[in-house]
């Protein structure tokens, strides 16, 4: 092996972990928590019937007033506190909060394509993603209790390991084109959340951090379970 | 065969790949290229540096030992009830302060009031500075944009540059097992000003909301300049982990030295070049101090087993000065009433050199801290989690004896 193929080949398995910058990092957790939160908090307006009664999911002021808390700097805001418990969101999951609010709020015609979307039987991409993030899910925690012989996390850290999600993240686009992407918007989010990352090393310097946090990947479990029923 | 489209999209999806993945690259400093081999070189601390004479004169030939040549109590932080949990650190010799000590401080381990407290020792008059907060919960919590519950073990390092990194246990939503560790730094500023701290990051070690990763035992410095910064897990299982760092304290690596159950607070101790071992506390029914090895300087750990001495589930601390190997612990099954200096060549067995306590049940001396300063060894610990306690003692060398014997 030559000196020049043996530095990228330590570059690519042993580069030191690339992390993002601190002051980027404040505005992005402010900002994550805003969305998360907004899109909870307009999730259990349309789902808890009490409050669906009284017609709160269509008042946008609720999901905007819970954001603007979250972004209140120092111990008055809920982002202050979500961090202390949970850190930050994945790219994935602001993303996804991100999106279900544009359809909801912004973009009501994108909603009713979503809907449509999301009764298409062609999500083959989708339901590979969702299969894909919740083993990841679980080998990370197994990897968190050392009861893997392997160490998975550490390779998050890695540049193969965010080539290698790339990979996956774009056969969609390259197998379907842009009709998959239209069909599979989870798998179109996932590339989107690669791609953010990949630049900005958001939110933690570590890939697995950017495509699945626990609480997203509690999340997935719910989602898993209520396709399997309606199946 | 493909169509236009398909292969058109193919190319795109090569290119960007190809491209991100060189921007990637292009960002991350290459590893070392030497192994991360251990500063071998103890003459900077004044004493003999060469291994086989101080060995041979330390360890069972009678010609040099330890002398205790002074003790006492780091001042306490005015107000506080507890201290807890000491470490300390070596200033190079153009800083008029010679050693740092660090500690927890507040009402009580896990009080809301717990802060970080340092003591500086004058180089020109070997006194003790009054001991001042120095890392404060709140204005942590600030600079890093979320709350962080409570503090605790304090653990510090001199990177190349002669500035002080400060690794610091905090907490989440939760009790220990809910910690996590904040990397601070020395801002810059003329030798001997007073030391002020920027919080850099919370490390980020687990994907399980970077949780219950705390750090207590001395860094174990690197040839090339950088250091091992030993770290453990546990939440349900109690593991310990190796973190590598560059000579800016910027992170390398994190590897895995054992997978517990019941192992935790690793205190790193270089035999040579490659072979290291990890002295860890047990907090299972074993009584004694557990122990992990490496033949390839820190990249992969096996488990060794027990040292022959008695633990009571208490931190250890170690050092290797000159080719010997310290190690102060508690050697009781239980109780941390006593707490002992011991010397070793092997890091197998182990010589009584001082009982730095041996008081009657129902006391605590414990959580130990070593570093070299000025030609001499320096240990601190938790005397009765309301001070800190420190030991200094002088090397007699050989030619010393000789010439005091009759």
């Amino acid at each position: 092996m030559t000196f020049a193929s043996a530095s990228v080949w330590l570059t690519f398995w042993d580069g030191a972990p690339w992390l993002p910058g601190m002051e980027g990092l404040r505005f992005l957790r402010h900002l994550a928590w805003a969305l998360v939160c907004a899109a909870l908090a307009l999730a259990l307006c349309r789902r808890l019937p009490r409050l669906r009664a009284r017609q709160w999911h269509r008042r946008p002021w609720l999901p905007l007033l819970v954001a603007l808390w979250a972004c209140v700097p120092g111990s008055w805001g809920t982002g202050y506190w979500l961090g202390l418990a949970f850190q930050i969101p994945s790219l994935l999951a602001t993303l996804w909060a991100a999106t279900y609010l544009a359809d909801a709020l912004l973009f009501p015609q994108w909603h009713a394509g979503a809907e449509a979307a999301r009764a298409a039987p062609s999500r083959v991409w989708d339901r590979i993603g969702l299969a894909m993030l919740l083993v990841v899910g679980w080998l990370l925690l197994l990897d968190t209790f050392a009861l893997l012989p392997w160490s998975v996390y550490r390779l998050g850290f890695a540049p193969v390991a965010g080539l290698a999600l790339l990979l996956v993240a774009v056969l969609p686009g390259v197998v379907g084109g842009m009709a998959a992407w239209r069909s599979n918007r989870g798998a179109l989010l996932f590339l989107l959340a690669l791609l953010l990352f990949m630049p900005t090393r958001w939110p933690t310097g570590n890939v697995f951090d950017a495509v699945l946090d626990p609480g997203l990947w509690l999340y997935m479990h719910w989602v898993y379970w209520r396709r399997w029923r309606q199946r | 065969m493909f169509s236009l489209h398909a292969a058109a999209r193919l190319l795109l999806a090569g290119a960007l790949l190809a491209g991100l993945t060189a921007w990637d690259c292009a960002q991350r400093v290459l590893p070392a290229p030497a192994r991360a081999n251990l500063s071998a070189n103890s003459s900077t601390f004044g004493l003999p540096s060469s291994s086989e004479t101080l060995s041979g004169r330390l360890m069972g030939q009678g010609r040099g030992y330890w002398k205790l040549i002074d003790k006492g109590s780091i001042p306490t932080l005015e107000g506080a009830r507890a201290a807890h949990a000491s470490a300390l650190v070596a200033l190079p010799a153009n800083d008029p302060r010679s050693l740092l000590a660090f500690c927890f401080a507040g009402d009580r381990e896990s009080a809301p009031n717990v802060q970080i407290a340092m003591s500086e020792m004058d180089r020109a008059s070997d006194v003790w500075s009054p001991t001042r907060m120095v890392v404060d919960r709140w204005e942590v919590a600030d600079a890093l944009g979320f709350g962080l519950r409570r503090l605790g073990n304090p653990v510090a390092w001199l990177d190349s540059q002669g500035r002080v990194h400060l690794f610091v246990v905090a907490t989440g939503a939760g009790g220990w097992a809910a910690g996590r560790i904040v990397h601070m730094r020395q801002r810059p500023g003329a030798p001997g000003a007073p030391l002020q701290w920027e919080p850099l990051r919370m490390l980020q070690l687990s994907w399980l909301w970077n949780m219950s990763y705390l750090v207590r035992t001395a860094p174990m410095p690197l040839e090339d300049g950088g250091m091992m910064l030993p770290v453990y897990f546990e939440l349900a299982r109690k593991f310990p982990v190796g973190l590598r760092f560059d000579a800016d304290g910027q992170m390398l690596d994190m590897v895995r030295m054992g997978t517990g159950p019941n192992t935790l607070q690793p205190a790193l101790l270089p035999l040579d070049a490659q072979q290291w071992l990890a002295l860890m506390r047990d907090s299972g029914p074993s009584g004694r101090i557990r122990v992990a090895g490496t033949q390839d300087a820190g990249r992969s750990w096996h488990a060794v087993g027990d040292l022959p001495l008695d633990n009571p589930d208490s931190s250890v601390a170690t050092l290797s000065v000159g080719g010997q190997h310290l190690l102060v612990y508690n050697p009781t099954t239980q109780g941390r009433h006593k707490l002992r200096l011991a010397g070793s060549t092997d890091g197998r067995q182990w010589q009584t050199l001082h009982d730095l306590e041996d008081a009657a049940p129902g006391h605590e001396y414990s959580y130990p801290a070593m570093t070299v300063a000025d030609g001499s060894l320096w240990i601190s610990y938790t005397d009765q989690r309301k001070a800190i306690a420190w030991r200094r003692f002088a090397w007699v060398p050989e030619a010393s004896l000789a010439k005091d014997s009759p």
